[in-house]
């Protein structure tokens, strides 16, 4: 029996986006620097990362404003769109895995 | 854009590559290593459930109160947003429980408890019950809350760690 070719989402195929995602995927928000540290980059690379998924629909951000420093802290959050695409894109990868094991002697 | 990975990076759609097997798994294992890394972010203060406990307790009883109901309720209302915010700064994260089955029936538990208090508390108010069963319910919400909330955060983390 042939297997269909699954679709994966190419915003997704990035670890750190997929990471991204799959953390959101769980909790309702988190900070910058909370994501930042968590995956372990610069500022930089994850500001390019959330503008990809932006620009996706997969996630929005808003800043809110810390009242200890008064500077804004930006808040990052999976829209549905984006949960849509993460549990479609987690269930194709887990189709593509089982292929480890029946691969694998 | 810049590509760590190995894996094409471009704008979404549908996709144009195809991961082996291999790296199939290995970005699920990423996922779930990940997902273990947040669930040990997600620590809640030690001080956060019993000050929770404290706002229900003045909630509960001071709706009792036909003088001073409003001035509790502010207090309670106030005292839940400094907590969530204090809770949101500490931590980083945000997260309700909602979104997970087991953290759901929590919720409702820890609703149905805070309900029935504030139902008792307006029986009292009414003078359909002594002031005491004030107390008792305040007692029992505050109690509720302190068991309710560490099962909650347990609950976030496991499913966090078990999530792929």
């Amino acid at each position: 029996m042939s297997r269909a070719t699954p679709a994966l989402d190419i915003s997704l195929l990035e670890p750190k986006r997929l990471q991204i995602c799959g953390a959101l995927g769980v909790i309702d928000e988190m900070e910058f620097g909370t994501l930042r540290d968590l995956l372990g980059v610069a500022d930089s690379v994850l500001s390019k990362h959330l503008k990809t998924l932006e620009e996706a629909g997969y996630v929005s951000s808003s800043k809110q404003k810390a009242r200890e420093t008064g500077r804004p802290r930006t808040w990052v959050k999976l829209t549905r769109s984006g949960r849509i695409a993460l549990l479609g894109h987690v269930a194709q990868l887990r189709q593509l895995a089982q292929d480890v094991g029946a691969t694998t002697p | 854009m810049e590509n760590n990975s190995g894996m094409p990076s471009s704008s979404p759609g549908p996709a144009r590559a195809q991961p082996s097997a291999a790296e199939a798994q290995a970005a699920l294992d990423a996922l779930a290593q990940g997902r273990g890394a947040l669930a040990e972010l997600a620590i809640t203060p030690w001080w956060y459930h019993p000050v929770l406990a404290g706002l229900v307790f003045v909630f509960v009883v001071g709706t009792a109160s036909a003088q001073f109901w409003y001035l509790t309720f502010l207090a309670y209302m106030v005292g839940l947003a400094w907590l969530v915010r204090a809770y949101r700064n500490l931590t980083g994260i945000w997260a309700n429980g909602w979104k997970i089955a087991q953290g759901r029936m929590l919720s409702v538990v820890l609703f149905a408890v805070l309900l029935a208090g504030v139902l008792t508390s307006l029986a009292v108010r009414r003078g359909q019950l002594d002031w005491w069963w004030a107390v008792v319910a305040a007692v029992v919400g505050a109690l509720t809350t302190l068991w309710v909330g560490p099962r909650l955060d347990a609950t976030l983390r496991a499913a966090l760690r078990s999530a792929t």
